[in-house]
């Protein structure tokens, strides 16, 4: 056990003193999701169409739909709630605002926001300013600050913003390239200059060297992934609505499967430098095929049943489908279980052909 | 000669009860090759034993199949009191293997290092001394792509000692080392060897075979031709002398051959070698026939016998080609 331990270890520190490999695992495909989301992503426009519903000639709703019309950004409409939340969902307004009126001198409510969930940056911006708003109205008709709050609630379309879709494929694209690439590359070297026979000069277990190594470059992509979630969110408001330990065990599950082939393709070359490009021969079709930067939809349908039966498809499908939509990783058990065949026979393959040297 | 060489001089046989290791009629085959063919020798406990041979003589692969790494297609060998061939992986417990040029984790510092590898073994000694031991301190925490040639063969080997091993294997332990380098592993490996441990190692060079070998084994085209003490091996099949003549005309040496004594002439880049069997008789007959030819030569050397010249005798080849 303590050689295992040594092994994610080493491995582990080698991996952190590589400032190239930790720039490729990490930064490079946020990088690629900041210029995807650039070029294709949103129209995210500077002007808000804001939907307004008010009651007529009440002091407090003019007063605060003046508010509103004095913002710049806003293009404020005046329509019935039901109308302005019909033109949210297709996408027609930005906001929708509720504005309360004066019931016995008194505020009848509060101020309702509804937005756009699929639109983080759109929303945020826009909340935050009829907050303000409010809270001027407030100042301006009583001097107190809290006279009325303001409310908002999301409304769920189903138009994705275009970095919900890319961060569960950014994700799974991460892992894959660890495996074929990453590891891969790292046991090529390791047998061509002889480290592995090395290492079968002492009792050590080699597989339990093995191990050490799968284990280490899962936590790196769960690691990596993290990093990627993080940033997405906070930088590109990239939104995740499934479960995030349900998207970790998916993060596992596809780190190991492509570790397994990662370890398949290593056997088959001779040198470190074949076996990277062979890994580069897989990876990028895959890439660009399983649907990790557009839908697959856009595919000719000619090569639908090959796009359908790379290992790298399940994985995108079912992170997607948990981390953007928000659905159980049991409706992707079909996909997982495609996967865990691909690990297997990645291990079986790897078993068989493994030489040290 | 020396100093290291104190030992040995009188030619042990090895075949003592305290035997290290016994190889038995060891055989490798890849395909229609056969790297070794029938290689047999035993090594006493706490000696140096030398396998020497050009490159491609099977040195590696004999030394391969003692250390468990390699399955022996035929014969059988005992190390540290272990069949080889039955426990492969419980010999790596008694013995220490530093492989030519193998990789170390080349990002990880040299105390790193040691460590990780302390840790695939059952027992390990404790890793300070080992790095001061083997004049590493300064590097401790150096990551090893950065260390020199000699650093790393001394990490090398400090590595091989970290189970506190009974046999020491080196595969050409000082390959490309200059000759500062060479020397100060000279004296580490000896040093090993005086702690009472058996030290068995490859090498293609002839002087270090000389000076820091007990017994040598002289391997060619998988097989051991030769194997006594150095001087023991240059007594029997390099008696004589060579010496060693710069003439003026150097295409008329044909009546060098009639002189007493001597077996044999040949040139070399304007250098007259002329081989006696016995340079006392050689010598004067060689300068009166100087004198009464009126010829001159530019400088003369004698050279004792050497295990180049063993291996020349030997194999009818030089060591270096």
């Amino acid at each position: 056990m303590k050689g295992f331990w040594a092994v994610v270890t080493m491995s582990f520190r080698t991996w952190w003193r590589d400032k190239s490999s930790v720039f490729w695992g990490a930064f490079f495909p946020l990088l690629l999701m900041g210029l995807i989301g650039l070029v294709f992503g949103s129209s995210d426009q500077l002007r808000f169409s804001v939907s307004v519903d008010a009651l007529e000639g009440d002091p407090l709703a003019s007063g605060a739909l003046e508010g509103l019309r004095s913002v710049e950004v806003f293009d404020v409409v005046v329509e019935a709630q039901e109308v302005g939340l019909q033109r949210l969902r297709a996408g027609e307004r930005s906001l929708v605002v509720l504005l309360p009126h004066l019931v016995d001198g008194r505020p009848s409510g509060d101020v309702n926001v509804y937005y756009d969930e699929s639109n983080a940056q759109v929303n945020q911006a826009g909340i935050s300013i009829v907050a303000q708003v409010v809270s001027e109205v407030n100042q301006r008709l009583t001097g107190r600050p809290d006279v009325i709050r303001l409310q908002t609630s999301g409304i769920s379309t189903n138009d994705l913003s275009m970095f919900d879709f890319l961060l569960p494929g950014i994700i799974a694209m991460t892992i894959m390239q660890t495996g074929l690439m990453g590891v891969t590359w790292v046991i090529a070297n390791y047998r061509e200059r002889l480290t592995l026979k090395r290492v079968l000069t002492t009792p050590f277990h080699p597989f339990a060297f093995l191990a050490g190594l799968v284990t280490r470059f899962t936590v790196v992509n769960l690691l990596q992934a993290a990093i990627i979630f993080l940033v997405a969110t906070f930088l590109f408001g990239a939104k995740t609505v499934g479960s995030l330990w349900q998207m970790t065990a998916l993060a596992i599950i596809g780190s190991v499967t492509f570790l397994a082939i990662g370890f398949a393709v290593s056997t088959l070359s001779r040198t470190a430098e074949s076996a990277n490009n062979l890994g580069s021969l897989i990876n990028f079709p895959m890439l660009f095929l399983s649907g990790t930067f557009w839908p697959r939809e856009m595919l000719p349908e000619g090569i639908r049943p090959i796009v359908d039966a790379l290992p790298l498809t399940p994985l995108v499908d079912a992170m997607r489908g948990v981390g953007a939509s928000g659905e159980s990783l049991l409706a992707y058990s079909g996909g997982i279980l495609y996967l865990l065949a691909w690990a297997t026979a990645g291990f079986a393959v790897a078993a068989w052909r493994f030489r040290w040297e | 000669m020396s100093a290291n060489h104190s030992r040995g001089v009188d030619g042990r046989q090895g075949e003592h009860e305290d035997a290290a290791l016994i190889a038995q009629n060891l055989v490798k085959r890849y395909g229609e090759l056969t790297a070794v063919n029938g290689v047999s020798f035993t090594v006493a406990t706490g000696e140096i034993f030398g396998l020497l041979g050009p490159n491609g003589a099977g040195k590696t692969t004999t030394l391969e199949m003692l250390e468990g790494l390699r399955r022996p297609d035929e014969g059988t060998a005992l190390v540290a009191g272990i069949d080889v061939r039955k426990h492969p992986r419980k010999v790596r417990e008694r013995i220490g293997v530093q492989l030519q040029d193998a990789g170390l984790f080349e990002r990880l510092t040299v105390a790193e290092t040691l460590k990780t590898f302390a840790a695939f073994h059952t027992h390990a000694q404790p890793v300070p001394p080992l790095i001061e031991r083997f004049n590493l301190t300064e590097k401790a925490k150096t990551q090893v792509e950065q260390l020199s040639g000699g650093q790393r063969q001394r990490l090398s080997i400090a590595l091989a000692l970290l189970n506190d091993p009974l046999i020491l294997f080196l595969d050409e332990p000082t390959t490309g080392l200059d000759p500062q380098a060479r020397r100060n592993l000279w004296d580490v490996i000896a040093n090993i060897r005086d702690e009472g441990r058996t030290v068995v190692l490859t090498t293609h060079y002839m002087d270090e075979a000389y000076h820091l070998c007990d017994r040598i084994a002289i391997v060619d085209r998988g097989e051991v031709i030769a194997l006594d003490t150095p001087n023991a091996l240059i007594q029997e099949y390099a008696s004589g002398a060579k010496i060693l003549l710069e003439i003026e005309d150097e295409d008329d040496v044909a009546w060098l051959s009639e002189l007493p004594a001597v077996e044999r002439v040949a040139v070399n880049v304007g250098v007259t070698s002329v081989h006696t069997t016995s340079p006392e008789q050689s010598l004067p007959a060689l300068f009166d026939a100087f004198n009464q030819r009126e010829m001159r030569f530019h400088s003369l050397r004698i050279e004792a016998g050497s295990l180049e010249d063993v291996f020349l005798n030997l194999t009818g080849r030089s060591l270096r080609e």
